[in-house]
């Protein structure tokens, strides 16, 4: 451009990037998600699409807000949300989250080495990678147990990770760990761990690692340690949250079209007003955890730390009720149908479901946005 | 509550239980495993044995001659003991059929068969585009050459793999002038040419429930449930039966006590807001049990169960999802994992708790969906227009 561009400038181009990255992302899904496809994935060994994954690459959905130097592209937290999005739309089973989180944070608290050495793999989607934060049923108030000491110039690392999103395929994890008095992150290759790596319900992927006292160089310690941990977990949680949209989205609508066409007693059933309200029940649902999710990813990027957990608190709370409301609805309202594996109700429901229970429930979002709500207060 | 002999009797079951079952099987049951079909069948046989395969039966046919209130005790304690589930097709909904409208020769053959658990019976009525509205139903048979002959498809068929018959309803006269004055009851050996079964698999990864073809079966006529064209009314009487089997005390009773085992694993109790839903669901289920014994109260006056048996099927299959939940709560993240070895091997408890709270959807949708007990209730009430 010739001409300096100005602010309302710079935030048509973000809008016009955004809205090309997600036609390119709705064409790829379009070619590579068919719900047929997307079983035929699930039965490789990865467990996922190759496919779907150099897709991603190709349009740069895996370089979003990278470093340049290391292969990255521009773009925001919005951007990734949104194509988290429409991955939870169409039940997707790529690490895609959990690569980005772990990117994310190792470009904002990885040494210049350590950004240089993985960055521009995970940018090209050439490696993945995973944050292995969460430890037996992954409360968020639990008390980290994994633990690393000094050993002479390196490191020893023993602990346990349960149920690492994405984890079946890492090639790297960056590992939180009790140092002494503080929390460290670990960059560990994947062959340094014990993993036992299994589906879970919903057919993603996930581990659980373990760590018997391993050696780690000296330089694998991260530079930033619980402040960029607890963004790294926000934002996973926040992502999560937009995948749950992008779920509860087509849930809705998947269910609205089958009311519509199903018949019984001579009608289509949509026409029983019951079904009609818990149609727009449902409708309401999406419309209540979108506008909040949105607001907690912008509270990701520009909120100070106290904003930002009562901002993603609060969406995981809303988030996580739609979910119920509507994962549990799309199965009533199928009937039978809504249990078979060939077709998508419930999936949805698995899905739906299991978001529930990642990165914090409801119970812990609520209990900790009131604490959080309790400290603010006390300073005014 | 119970009289001190109600709770003598109940102890008496516990007792069975506990020296018949096998433990592995009554974990199995708990642990919402899958039980084998020789294990269901061993446990039918000790019922058997001791004469309780069929309490509610009259004494004639095997039955015990038990009260309303010692059969509900019975079944019950059973449930809460982990006794599997014997099927209710044969037991509970063909058997009674067949007593009232059956013929002598049906009975005959059919009852002891049944009773012993050397038939398996599935229950042909759902279809493709036949669920809650069961009167459309259009699987058809004609009367060729003395026999029936039926060409069409059922779907939904529970147990249909491991069933050896089937009592299906078909429409016999399309011309009826009302759609449920021309369904008939046929007795279908699943054995017989043109009659194949695909499985339907659920996201569970489970084949529990199947598709049923039928393609010129040729049914012999003595295998007709009392007069054409009235398998409408004899199907009401089944689904009632399966109504009354459905409030669910003693597997409620059950399941909070795995919840409280399970939560207390995981500490869970010790965070108020989880433990005021525990609480909540163990309110509930005071609740619904008052309301089960006040209708014992009135069996055992000598009334008929009326419109509260439906209400006690919604309430207690809403219960039953409710702690399913509650079970997936209590053990967070470690929910999850799903499928062999996926478990945390110190977490035995956690690998089936995702699957049993999706399995456990199924209990407001069959048996008559609770929006159509909910429609069923509210014509009872009175309420104009309800469907």
């Amino acid at each position: 451009m010739a001409t300096q561009p100005g602010p309302g400038a710079a935030a048509h181009d973000d809008a016009e990037i955004r809205a090309l990255l997600r036609r390119s992302l709705e064409t790829a899904l379009a070619r590579h998600y068919g719900f047929e496809q997307r079983r035929d994935a699930h039965a490789t060994p990865a467990g996922h699409s190759a496919a779907a994954w150099a897709a991603y690459a190709e349009i740069g959905l895996l370089a979003l807000t990278l470093p340049e130097a290391h292969g990255g592209l521009p773009g925001s937290l919005a951007d990734i949300a949104m194509a988290a999005e429409l991955m939870g739309g169409v039940l997707a089973l790529e690490p895609y989250r959990a690569t980005m989180v772990a990117a994310r944070l190792l470009a904002a608290a990885g040494t210049p080495e350590q950004q240089a050495a993985w960055l521009p793999r995970l940018a090209d989607g050439s490696a993945r990678a995973a944050l292995a934060h969460e430890e037996g049923a992954g409360r968020l108030d639990a008390p980290i147990a994994t633990q690393a000491v000094r050993d002479g110039n390196g490191w020893r690392l023993s602990g346990r990770k349960a149920v690492v999103a994405g984890g079946d395929a890492a090639d790297i994890f960056i590992v939180s760990a009790r140092v002494d008095d503080a929390i460290g992150l670990f960059l560990v290759p994947a062959e340094q761990a014990v993993r036992r790596a299994y589906r879970c319900f919903d057919w993603t992927g996930a581990a659980d690692l373990m760590f018997a006292d391993i050696t780690l160089p000296g330089d694998a310690k991260l530079a930033g340690g619980a402040g960029a941990l607890a963004r790294a977990l926000d934002e996973a949680t926040a992502l999560a949250c937009a995948d749950a949209v992008g779920a509860m989205r087509a849930a809705s609508r998947l269910t609205r079209d089958y009311a519509c066409t199903r018949r019984q007693f001579g009608v289509p059933i949509v026409s029983f007003q019951v079904l009609q309200h818990r149609l727009v029940d449902m409708a309401i649902a999406v419309e209540m955890a979108a506008p909040i999710t949105a607001a907690a990813i912008a509270a990701c990027e520009t909120a100070d730390d106290p904003a930002r957990i009562r901002a993603v608190s609060a969406a995981k709370v809303k988030a996580d009720e739609s979910a119920r409301y509507i994962g549990q609805q799309c199965v009533q309202i199928h009937g039978g149908m809504g249990l078979t594996q060939e077709y998508p109700a419930a999936h949805f429901f698995a899905r739906l479901g299991l978001f529930e229970r990642a990165w914090g429930d409801s119970d812990e979002h609520l209990q900790r946005f009131a604490s959080a709500l309790s400290s603010r207060e006390s300073l005014d | 509550m119970y009289t001190d002999e109600e709770q003598r009797f109940a102890a008496e079951i516990r007792a069975f239980v506990r020296a018949e079952l096998p433990e592995s099987v009554r974990a199995k049951v708990i642990d919402s495993g899958r039980v084998e079909p020789e294990e269901r069948l061993a446990w039918h046989r000790a019922l058997h044995r001791r004469g309780w395969a069929a309490p509610h039966w009259p004494v004639e046919y095997g039955g015990t001659g038990w009260s309303a209130v010692e059969c509900y005790i019975f079944a019950e304690t059973l449930a809460e003991e982990g006794a599997p589930d014997l099927g209710a097709f044969g037991l509970k909904m063909l058997g009674p059929t067949l007593m009232h409208y059956g013929s002598d020769e049906q009975k005959r053959h059919y009852l002891p068969r049944i009773l012993s658990g050397e038939d398996i019976w599935c229950q042909g009525f759902s279809e493709p585009g036949a669920g809650s509205d069961l009167a459309s139903l259009r699987t058809r048979a004609e009367l060729v050459d003395g026999h029936w002959v039926v060409n069409g498809q059922k779907m939904w068929t529970t147990m249909a793999h491991e069933a050896n018959m089937m009592f299906a309803l078909v429409r016999t006269d399309p011309d009826a002038p009302k759609r449920q004055m021309g369904i008939s009851m046929l007795l279908i050996d699943l054995a017989t040419p043109g009659i194949s079964i695909r499985p339907i698999l659920l996201l569970n990864g489970e084949r529990t429930t199947n598709e049923v073809f039928f393609d010129n079966v040729r049914v012999p006529p003595e295998n007709l449930v009392g007069e054409p064209h009235k398998g409408w009314t004899y199907s009401r009487v089944i689904l009632g039966n399966e109504r009354l089997s459905i409030a669910r005390i003693g597997l409620n009773r059950r399941q909070l006590a795995k919840l409280k085992r399970v939560a207390g694993a995981e500490s869970m109790l010790d965070r108020p807001l989880f433990a005021a839903k525990v609480a909540g669901a163990e309110i509930e289920l005071a609740a619904l049990e008052a309301m089960a014994l006040a209708m014992l109260e009135r069996a055992r006056a000598g009334e008929a169960p009326g419109i509260e048996a439906n209400m006690l099927k919604i309430k207690g299959s809403e219960l039953q999802q409710r702690l399913a939940e509650l079970l997936v709560e209590a053990t967070g993240r470690q929910a999850a994992p799903f499928g062999a070895d996926a478990a945390d091997p110190e977490r035995p408890w956690a690998g089936a708790l995702f699957k049993s709270h999706f399995d456990t959807r199924v209990v407001t949708i069959y048996g008559g969906s609770n929006e159509i007990q909910r429609n069923i209730i509210a014509k009872s009430l009175g309420l104009t227009g309800a469907r």
